[in-house]
């Protein structure tokens, strides 16, 4: 498991937010769940466990 | 046990079903992260007690309530409305209007998924604060905690994005350390009521002591 913290794709009533867990505030808000993702990605370093939320707040995968 | 209180017991009427699920567990959440005490009639099942008891001794130990009568509607043809969540909203009026003294000061919060659709079936409540949550577990948030706010007389509670954020992340802890205590999905998403407070309560309780957000 990653030492790192990990990101969190959320649901945000006016997008998707990529938060760092411990941050006070979302990183980015991304009008699509997809961009979130390449976001995410493109600005984490590898290996850092990102975790994509549906809707509900329920875990939809583990990236 | 927790939840003997009156001041911060906070009686949930809802369907009791899988399709529910996503709003009932962050309305749950919502609840604890605030400092009340969530009650539920699903808390406790026996074979031997009454519904309806539970229900009435619920709404008299609960100074606060939600009613979500957003699922009263029939789905299909020949079906029956489902009437318990409007007659439960109806004993909580009642015990309110008839109780003495501190049932008097019994607080309510009506939700539906859409403004205005109630009065197809309640106009008994038009002109009443109902609040819809749009069927997103993100905007109940929201509206349960705005709803704090106005009726309780504080004003340093959690933001609603907080709250969510901090929802989401335990849906992550929750999943991750159950899967590997041997839980599946669906006993995930239909674990027992008190069993998942209990979660959430010990969860919150371990996420206050260590530093830092979300």
């Amino acid at each position: 498991m990653s030492s790192s913290p990990r990101v969190h794709i959320i649901y945000r009533g006016d997008g998707w937010a990529v938060k760092k867990e411990g941050a006070a505030r979302a990183y980015k808000i991304l009008g699509t769940q997809s961009e979130a993702i390449r976001f995410a990605k493109r600005n984490y370093a590898k290996g850092t466990e990102i975790i994509v939320h549906r809707k509900d707040g329920s875990i939809l995968k583990w990236l | 046990m927790p939840g003997s209180d009156f001041e911060k017991n906070v009686f949930i009427n809802c369907p009791f079903d899988e399709e529910y699920v996503p709003l009932l567990r962050p309305m749950l959440f919502t609840i604890l992260m605030l400092g009340f005490e969530p009650r539920i009639a699903s808390e406790r099942k026996s074979s031997n007690e009454q519904r309806i008891s539970k229900i009435r001794e619920l709404i008299r130990k609960s100074k606060y309530s939600i009613h979500d009568i957003s699922r009263m509607q029939a789905k299909g043809k020949g079906e029956f409305a489902r009437m318990n969540m409007p007659f439960e909203l109806g004993l909580d009026f009642g015990c309110k209007e008839f109780g003495q003294e501190k049932l008097a000061q019994k607080k309510c919060l009506v939700l539906d998924k859409e403004p205005y659709r109630y009065q197809k079936a309640l106009s008994d409540l038009s002109g009443s604060d109902i609040c819809s949550h749009g069927n997103e577990s993100s905007k109940l948030v929201q509206v349960v905690r705005n709803w704090f706010i106005e009726n309780e007389s504080c004003t340093s509670l959690p933001s609603s994005t907080k709250i969510w954020d901090k929802f989401n992340t335990f849906m992550t802890d929750f999943y991750q350390k159950r899967s590997q205590e041997g839980f599946s999905e669906d006993e995930l998403q239909m674990m027992p009521v008190k069993e998942l407070i209990g979660f959430m309560r010990d969860w919150l309780k371990g996420s206050s002591s260590e530093s830092g957000d979300l």
